[in-house]
Order: C-alpha cells, then sequence, then structure tokens
C-alpha cells in the first residue's frame, strides 16, 4: 500500500500523503495525456526513494505536458536541489511560500501564482503578509534558494 | 549569524575548559594532525566546506572533527569529554545527546511499522506541527534514518532474527537530536560518508541510484539538515545513527552552520 494516493478530481490529479519507495505502486494511476495537471496541496513529504521514483514518472511523462499546481515547500525544496525534478516539459503553476511570525509563533502558507507573481525566470516583489491580528510576518525562507527554481 | 571561530580564538576556548587531556587530545589544524594512542583524538577546525569535513574523516583517518556551530563548540568538547567517562556507552538506549534537562523520548518500531504515524507521535513529542515549514528538515532526517533501519538494515543483514529498533529524540529550547537505534549493526561508515561525498561532488540527480536497493542519496539528505552527525556500530549487533539539529528553525538558521562528524568506533 502506498503513502501516496493519488486521486483524479475533475481534470486534476490530486497528491495525498508521502511519495517514497511505494510510490511505483500508484503511479499506474496517471494516464498519459497531452497536458497533465497535478495538484500537491495534500503532499506532506517526499524522501530519497520518492524522489527517485518521482523522476521516473517525469520520464515515463516525457511526451506530456505537465502543470503542478499548490505545490508545497518540500516539493520546492527538491526541485532546487536535485536537477531534472522539473524537467523541461513541466511548469509550476502555483507554489506555497512560508511567512513566520517569531513573537507569536505563528506560519502563513501564501500561495504564488504563475503570470500573477512570477513568470519565467522573474519572480514579481513579494506581497507583505500579515498574520491574523495584522502584524507584519517575516518570509521563512532564504529568497536567493527558495525562488531558484525560477530564476533558474 | 555566523559562527566563525579563527585559531586564536579556538586556542582560548580550548585552555578555558576543564578535560582531561590524558584521555582527550584535541588538536587545532588538520595540517600535520597526527593521532595520538590512547586518546580520543578530536580535531577542532573552522570554515570547512561539507565536502573538505567530509573527506577528513574519510581519507585521514580522523574520528571526530568539530566546528563552532549552532550547537557551540565548547559544549561539543564537554560532551566528548562525558563520553569518556565511565559507564558512558554511545550505543545505549539511554545515552543522551543532549544535556541534561532536555526533553526526552524513545519510539519503538519495527520493520512493518507505519512510517508516517511513527513520525507524527515524535513530532506530537516535540510540540512540531508536522505540516509546518519547519518540520520539514526533522521530518526528512526522521524518514531516512527510519527507513534505514526498516529497509536497508535489514536487507544488508539477511537472516538477522531482531526487527526491534528505537527511535529516540531528544530537544531543548534551541537544539533537537534524533538517534535511530537498530540491531542488525549493517552500517558500514565509509559506505555512507562516500555516498555524501558523492552527493555532495556530483548534485543529488547524478548521485541516484536507480538500480536496485536505495536510493543513494538518503546519507546527503540526512548530512544537509544536521549540525552534527554521529555513525556507529558494532558489527552484526547495532548500529545507533544520530543527528543533532537547530530545533524550530528556520532555513536562515541552516545556512551558515559549520557541520561536525563523529565516527563512534567499538
Amino acid at each position: 500500500m502506498s503513502r501516496c494516493e493519488i486521486k483524479k478530481v475533475g481534470s486534476e490529479y490530486m497528491f495525498d500523503g508521502t511519495i517514497d519507495e511505494s510510490f511505483a505502486t500508484v503511479v499506474n494511476e496517471i494516464k498519459p495525456e497531452p497536458v497533465l495537471k497535478f495538484n500537491f496541496k495534500n503532499l506532506k513529504s517526499i524522501n530519497s526513494t520518492g524522489i527517485r521514483e518521482w523522476i521516473k514518472l517525469m520520464q515515463k511523462l516525457s511526451a506530456s505536458s505537465i502543470e503542478l499546481y499548490e505545490c508545497p515547500k518540500p516539493f520546492i525544496d527538491q526541485a532546487n536541489m536535485v536537477q531534472g525534478f522539473i524537467p523541461a516539459n513541466a511548469r509550476v503553476m502555483s507554489f506555497y511560500v512560508p511567512y513566520y511570525n517569531e513573537d507569536n509563533e505563528t506560519e502563513k502558507k501564501v500561495l504564488l501564482v504563475y503570470g500573477q507573481h512570477y513568470t519565467e525566470g522573474k519572480l514579481n516583489p513579494l506581497p507583505p503578509v500579515n498574520d491574523d491580528q495584522g502584524a507584519p510576518m517575516e518570509l521563512d525562507v532564504i529568497e536567493s534558494k527558495y525562488f531558484k527554481f525560477i530564476k533558474g | 549569524m555566523d559562527y566563525k571561530l579563527d585559531l586564536a580564538g579556538r586556542q582560548n576556548l580550548v585552555k578555558s575548559l576543564k578535560y582531561d587531556d590524558k584521555k582527550l587530545h584535541i588538536a587545532l589544524s588538520h595540517k600535520g594532525f597526527a593521532n595520538t594512542a590512547n586518546r580520543m583524538n578530536v580535531l577542532f577546525e573552522d570554515q570547512l566546506t561539507e565536502s573538505q569535513l567530509v573527506q577528513l574523516v574519510m581519507y585521514r583517518d580522523l574520528r571526530h572533527v568539530i566546528q563552532n556551530s549552532v550547537q557551540s563548540a565548547g559544549e561539543k568538547i564537554e560532551f566528548l569529554s562525558n563520553l569518556m567517562g565511565p559507564n558512558k556507552d554511545f550505543f545505549a538506549l539511554e545515552f543522551n545527546m543532549l544535556e541534561e534537562g532536555s526533553a526526552t523520548e524513545i519510539f519503538e518500531f519495527t520493520t512493518t511499522t507505519n512510517r508516517q504515524e511513527l513520525i507524527a507521535k515524535v513530532c506530537e513529542f516535540c510540540l512540531i506541527e508536522p505540516d509546518s515549514a519547519r518540520a520539514i528538515r526533522p521530518v526528512e532526517t526522521m524518514e531516512e534514518l527510519i527507513m534505514n533501519a526498516q529497509i536497508n538494515a535489514p536487507m544488508l543483514r539477511q537472516g538477522s532474527v531482531s526487527a526491534r529498533s528505537f527511535i529516540k529524540v531528544e530537544y531543548s529550547d534551541t537544539l533537537m537530536a534524533i538517534s535511530v537505534i537498530d540491531y542488525y549493526g549493517s552500517l558500514d561508515w565509509k559506505k555512507f560518508l562516500k555516498k555524501i561525498e558523492n552527493g555532495l561532488a556530483l548534485g543529488l540527480d547524478k548521485a541516484l541510484n536507480f538500480g536496485r536497493g536505495g536510493a543513494g542519496i538518503g546519507s546527503t539528505i540526512i548530512f544537509k539538515n544536521c549540525d552534527s552527525l554521529f555513525l556507529g556500530a558494532v558489527p552484526s549487533k547495532k548500529t545507533r545513527v544520530s543527528v543533532i539539529m537547530p530545533y524550530k528553525a528556520p532555513d536562515k538558521k541552516f545556512e551558515n552552520i559549520q557541520k561536525s562528524i563523529h565516527i563512534m568506533d567499538t
């Protein structure tokens, strides 16, 4: 049994859980199409064997155009660390950026969207983010590293 | 935050610490470093790159290379000094990586334990929200360490009867220690470090193993996330891999870490 569930909801494949060594048992759920939309809103993590299985899947789907939605930090971290994690035929359409307020230890994940907040090779100025009490929150990643996948 | 400590600073620190120099030998530069007999030999360096650090341990027969970092060099030397004390056994479950007073818990698992649930329990004990950005590094590290004990260790030592393994976690205000102890004793620290060396030199994509077995990059992921890495095995009996990392810290905190490596030979 895989720790990652893949379900097709409308036109999107929704990934839920952890991509690990068991991922190979569920990737057959994905049928090659000219355009594939993957949503990672509920993706928890990806381990070392999961990285391998993900790259294998990308190789298998090299003829499709792949759109990646709501990519969480664990996904973006791997994209920045592992070359080829996001192949040329795939594009991050939206991804989360964590913000933090050290005073009240609260976190907020802000969704950046392709075409609105960034485009190919260009990141627009980041929007100011406040917590629920209106206090300003700080970007909780290293800008030069986290947005590397956009800037190349 | 900068953790650099120049030669004069390291000299002053070593002078100010109380330790038994009959048991502990601390050298302050790898140039001309020579192991001395019947003592724990520690190299206390500064500004080593991750690759230099790994290579010093692998190719210069060094067992303990420390640098000042999130966990201070003073604390690291104190830890090693304590380790030389009577009845201290790195492989014992009760052996602690962090100072007295740190919150500590041990969780048992087997090859069939649900890793997700186990990690969730550990996170709950450590007061870490598993889905938060600041949980990513400890969760990634636990994933790799537990997977090693659940899959790789039994595969390397077929026929072993013991399937019980343990994950021990400790945390203080600023640090977190994660130790995984199994009773397969199949860890080869040179191979472990070789994989880190490959991951650092080639990049994770090129270091990936697409053949059978592990992906070959788990060691690098563990190393990337830690401040100190401890590797120890009693062949065919037990393995303990421990890491010390900043607790609930942002990526910025990991940026200037000066890592340390310890090989716990028996």
